[in-house]
């Protein structure tokens, strides 16, 4: 009898000794030790596990990248545009849904997600939670433009900026039962004067508001620096009615400026 | 478990066409399984396995078949998210057959 070991198990992850098989020419039969056996086919049960557990490595890898991608393309579309990722925020939360929803839907982590509405919105120093009810109490033209509850006792002094039309007086009796001075402006020519009156340290302005030109708006970066003033531009921007202003908006790293001047000054 | 209510989402899930593969029993039975993790995240009864951070995964005994289910648990959101939904034929053959082999007893004996 010849024996001899089989070259197609004698590997490095399961080695085989001489006398671990026989081969009998004769009767062509193949034996193998008991042990050696067993530990073949716990050997292979062991692959067949690590492969699986590859190929759900995998899928998981796999599906985080896809979220990972939505996650980019949410981004990506409110960086577009500062006025496209205010509304788009706007709209998730005057829908009924926090911020922590608007996190889960898009898979955007919440700290980014706070970061984005402090940034786009340049309200780095409300509060989230109150913050989420202002935004959501933000409306279209011709009604008003927060509702009851959004005003918030940390501004003493505010100055609300709308076109004429809109219904202002539940917003300003809700920062006037907050604790807070309120003065109203329908025209951007207006603002300065305003401005210097009341010394607001929070300046709501809605951004279709007329005559609200160069001046006027490097006026209110010049006073947000100044006064630490807090700004939050909203609206439509289709509704800009200012030429100078819209082309300001549109221009991204105008209104980041103005953001990011909102953040360093506020307080 | 805890006797909290977990929401199934399955937005970014892939093979959920598996489940329209299944007869209808069989997708009855799979679709059961998901719904369940509202429940109970971590089903002994499906064998969950731990695959690491928040993935688990979960094995539905189908006619001829098993079903895999990978999926994250988020216990501070309550949310379950699935990840994939996918057959097991090819290691459930080969379990087969290797189990097969472990009971393998030598003629003679």
């Amino acid at each position: 009898m010849t024996t001899k070991a089989s070259p197609l198990v004698a590997t490095k992850a399961f080695p085989l000794e001489k006398s671990d098989i026989q081969y009998n020419p004769t009767s062509e039969e193949v034996s193998i030790k008991r042990e050696k056996f067993d530990a073949f086919v716990k050997y292979v049960q062991e692959l067949q596990e690590k492969l699986e557990a590859a190929e759900d490595a995998r899928d998981v890898a796999q599906y985080r990248a896809r979220k990972e991608g939505k996650t980019a393309d949410v981004l990506q579309a409110l960086a577009e545009d500062v006025f496209q990722g205010t509304a788009a925020i706007r709209g998730w939360l005057a829908s009924g849904n926090s911020l922590q929803e608007l996190s889960t839907r898009t898979g955007i982590p919440y700290a980014t997600c706070h970061r984005i509405v402090n940034e786009r919105l340049g309200t780095p120093n409300v509060e989230i939670g109150h913050l989420q009810k202002m935004i959501a109490g933000i409306s279209r033209r011709g009604r008003a433009f927060f509702a009851k509850g959004a005003a918030h006792p940390r501004f003493k002094r505010v100055l609300i900026g709308l076109p004429e039309g809109f219904e202002e007086q539940d917003l300003v009796s809700s920062w006037e039962t907050a604790g807070s001075e309120v003065s109203t402006v329908h025209a951007g020519v207006d603002i300065a004067e305003k401005i210097k009156d009341l010394h607001p340290n929070l300046i709501l302005l809605d951004v279709s508001m007329p005559n609200l030109e160069k001046g006027g708006l490097e006026r209110l970066q010049d006073f947000a620096k100044e006064k630490k003033s807090t700004i939050i531009l909203t609206g439509e921007m289709g509704l800009a009615n200012s030429a100078l202003l819209q082309g300001s908006l549109e221009r991204k790293t105008k209104i980041e400026e103005l953001a990011s001047e909102g953040e360093s000054v506020g307080g | 478990m805890d006797n909290k209510r977990y929401e199934v989402r399955q937005g970014f899930a892939e093979g959920l066409e598996v489940l329209g593969s299944l007869a209808e029993k069989d997708r009855e039975k799979a679709e059961e399984a998901i719904a369940g993790l509202a429940k109970d995240p971590w089903p002994k009864r499906f064998g969950a396995k731990p695959l690491g951070g928040e993935t688990v995964k979960i094995t539905v005994p189908v006619e001829d078949d098993e079903i895999t289910v990978l999926y994250d648990v988020n216990v501070y959101e309550s949310s379950v998210e699935i990840i994939q939904i996918k057959r097991r034929a090819a290691f459930k053959k080969a379990g087969d057959w290797l189990a097969g082999l472990m009971r393998f007893e030598p003629k003679g004996k």
